[in-house]
């Protein structure tokens, strides 16, 4: 059959029959429709749990260290650091791209400051640690530095007519005496602070709500070194630090800073050794690359990876996605067997039509072929309607959930993930759909003897 | 517009008519003016415990008029599904225009529908949601290339109905739909037109303009033409005529 015979034949047979292929098309847009708007909401809430809350394309390794349980105090045993040596047998793993190692600060530090923001100074412990600048350059990326300060400039005294040199600041000045020139240290902290304090901890201290948006340049004073909680090392830097930004790869509670400034700081202020290990890395995975073989490989070298219950949710949401993919290829199959009954109504009554085209020379071929072809252009035309539906239905629905539910951590911009392939695959399921309902129809129109057709009308 | 010139001839010459003009020539050696060789052309329906067609043997040259005549349910009807490759299970040998039906696969069966046979009906069986034209040229559209809206005027014209091209079947009367599916057997200048009781839904006087029309295009355009009738005006008409009987052929009285 050519094929402007064969466009022609299907469009006079659409036309003609289009209210029995809507009906039969109905079932297969709303299946559709029911299938994108599902699989795209579990696409999202996989977007958001692995992407955001279960990082899967970069995961922590670090080493367990033995511990010994004493009532209420735990003895360690051995060591539960990573050595330079580690990273860099880290980096050398197949799949890997990157090895972003990351050190506690193992001084004691106190940051004081706020007014500007929260109309009222407050001082406070501090828990920090420091990361490759590397690991935060996609989303933060220059202003989250290292800032060595040449040592000859740091620590000079400075005051009212004393200035410091260029990227430093004069830390410590007061009427009693001058301060020290210093840099000004990159802070990142991480969202669920930011959540945490405009959560409960604002309520409790009747603080204002903070946009997180609006923290870059917020300042603070830190003294390293220091404690409110109990004696420290006569030596003491202080320093001025600056937010620059918040990250999910920066410590859950407390500072991130840049991992040179840290382990400068440990191996100053800290305990012996306190700069020669990393508590953690960070591993970065190649695109496409296989994290499974790569968690393997990580914990063969004795190390252990910080699952953060990835796996599970990696599992959890396939799992998910399958049993919604199973559900809408059910009500597909269905939809497919009312097409197959309204093609066969079809058949039935343009059974005479039938066998004059197959008396003036169509084939069994071209007889399955137009219906088929018939079939196909429903289901295409079902499939696309399905897919508006299901735009209109996820817009209304993302807008509806973004809007009436509160704030909590890791709330996703948008729930749901409709992507351009998931569309592809929902009109190709829905074209397949109607093909396959129509296939034992078209069979049977193909087969019929052109002469018995004829001759029964 | 160019014209579609017709080839077609009898044993003793071919004539060519190109438009309005015909032109006679005397045959080339070595061709074979058969049209139609059946051998033992035996059928049975399946829920049937007698055969249709017992054994027939017939031939029919080029340009031949015959006329098949016989009672109703004698098998003249499946005989020309037979000839036009409507039928199926029926044995023996039938050949038409030197292609041997039993050897042809589906793709070729339909083929030789599209372009070596013409089928008219006794009840038209035109496509009411297409239009004149449409129906005519609907083999067109299984293969052949073009959409055959120019050939379509051009047969139509020739049964006297071009004004009605883009007309639907159903506001024709019984003898232009008639003509109508006469121009769609033309469509493709078969080498045999196969006329199935072409007249028995018509009234006398319209049906005497349908046989005058084929004995027309017979004389002009040296058709073979088998046609399967009642009708006395085609009886005459027709050069040869043959009696079916039971199943079996008589010509004249005598088994062929």
């Amino acid at each position: 059959m050519n094929a402007k015979g064969l466009a022609r034949s299907v469009k006079d047979d659409l036309a003609r029959h289009w209210r029995h292929l809507a009906a039969g098309g109905t079932g297969i847009a709303v299946s559709v429709a029911a299938l994108v708007f599902f699989l795209s909401l579990g696409l999202g809430i996989r977007d958001t749990l692995l992407g955001e809350v279960f990082r899967t394309e970069r995961f922590d390794v670090l080493r367990e260290g033995a511990d010994l349980n004493l009532l209420a105090i735990k003895l360690e045993l051995g060591k539960d650091t990573l050595s330079d040596t580690d990273v860099t047998g880290l980096e050398s793993l197949d799949g890997v791209a990157a090895v972003y190692p990351k050190m506690r600060l193992l001084v004691p530090a106190v940051a004081s400051g706020g007014e500007s923001i929260l109309g009222a100074g407050m001082q406070t412990e501090l828990v920090a640690d420091g990361v490759d600048p590397a690991l935060l350059a996609d989303e933060i990326g220059e202003p989250f530095h290292d800032p060595q300060l040449d040592p000859a400039l740091a620590g000079r005294p400075c005051g009212e007519g004393i200035p410091c040199a260029d990227g430093a600041v004069c830390v410590g000045a007061s009427a009693l005496g001058p301060g020290e020139c210093r840099e000004v240290i990159p802070v990142v902290v991480s969202n669920h602070v930011v959540e945490l304090y405009n959560g409960g901890f604002r309520r409790a201290y009747r603080l204002p709500k903070i946009n997180p948006n609006a923290l870059t340049g917020l300042g603070a004073e830190v003294a390293f070194g220091a404690s409110s909680l109990r004696r420290t090392a006569d030596r003491v830097h202080r320093h001025r630090a600056e937010l620059v930004g918040t990250s999910d790869a920066a410590i859950p509670l407390g500072i991130t800073m840049p991992l040179g400034f840290v382990r400068r700081l440990n191996a100053e202020l800290g305990p012996p050794g306190a700069s020669d290990g990393f508590h953690s890395a960070v591993i970065e995975l190649e695109p496409g690359a296989d994290g499974a073989a790569v968690m393997e490989a990580v914990e063969a070298l004795g190390l252990t990876v910080r699952d953060d219950g990835a796996r599970r949710a990696a599992f959890l949401s396939a799992a998910a996605l399958a049993g919604v993919g199973l559900v809408g290829a059910t009500v597909l199959a269905i939809s497919a067997v009312h097409v197959m009954h309204v093609f066969a109504l079809l058949v039935m009554i343009r059974r005479r039509e039938i066998g004059v085209m197959r008396a003036v020379g169509a084939s069994r071929a071209h007889i399955r072929t137009l219906i088929l072809a018939e079939s196909a252009v429903v289901g295409l035309v079902a499939g696309v309607a399905g897919l508006a539906v299901a735009g209109g239905l996820t817009a209304a629905a993302d807008a509806a959930l973004t809007a009436r539910l509160p704030d909590f951590p890791f709330k996703p911009e948008s729930f749901f993930s409709f992507e351009p392939r998931l569309a592809a695959v929902a009109l190709g399921l829905a074209a397949a759909a109607c093909v396959l309902g129509a296939l034992a129809p078209a069979l049977r129109a193909a087969s019929a003897d052109p002469a018995t057709v004829i001759a029964g009308d | 517009m160019d014209d579609i010139c017709v080839i077609c001839g009898d044993s003793d010459e071919l004539r060519v008519r190109c438009g309005s003009v015909v032109q006679t020539s005397a045959r080339p050696g070595g061709y074979n003016p058969r049209v139609i060789r059946i051998e033992g052309l035996t059928k049975r329906y399946p829920e049937s415990e007698r055969d249709v067609l017992k054994g027939i043997d017939l031939e029919v040259g080029a340009g031949d008029f015959v006329s098949l005549v016989g009672r109703s349910g004698c098998g003249k009807t499946t005989m020309l599904n037979v000839l036009g490759g409507l039928d199926e299970g029926w044995k023996g040998v039938v050949e038409v225009a030197g292609q041997r039906l039993d050897t042809l696969a589906d793709r070729d069966l339909a083929r030789f529908r599209r372009r070596t046979v013409g089928f008219v009906f006794q009840a038209y069986h035109l496509l009411e949601h297409l239009s004149c034209s449409e129906n005519v040229a609907l083999a067109s559209r299984f293969g052949g290339g073009g959409d055959g809206r120019s050939r379509a005027r051009e047969v139509l014209d020739l049964v006297g109905l071009a004004a009605a091209a883009d007309r639907r079947p159903t506001r024709l009367s019984g003898g232009e739909r008639q003509r109508v599916a006469l121009a769609r057997a033309l469509f493709n200048q078969p080498q045999l037109l196969l006329l199935d009781e072409p007249t028995g839904n018509l009234d006398t006087a319209t049906g005497g303009e349908i046989i005058e029309l084929l004995v027309e295009l017979h004389a002009d355009l040296g058709l073979t033409m088998l046609a399967a009738t009642h009708d006395d005006a085609i009886e005459a008409a027709g050069g040869r005529r043959i009696r079916m009987v039971g199943g079996t052929l008589s010509e004249d009285g005598a088994q062929v």
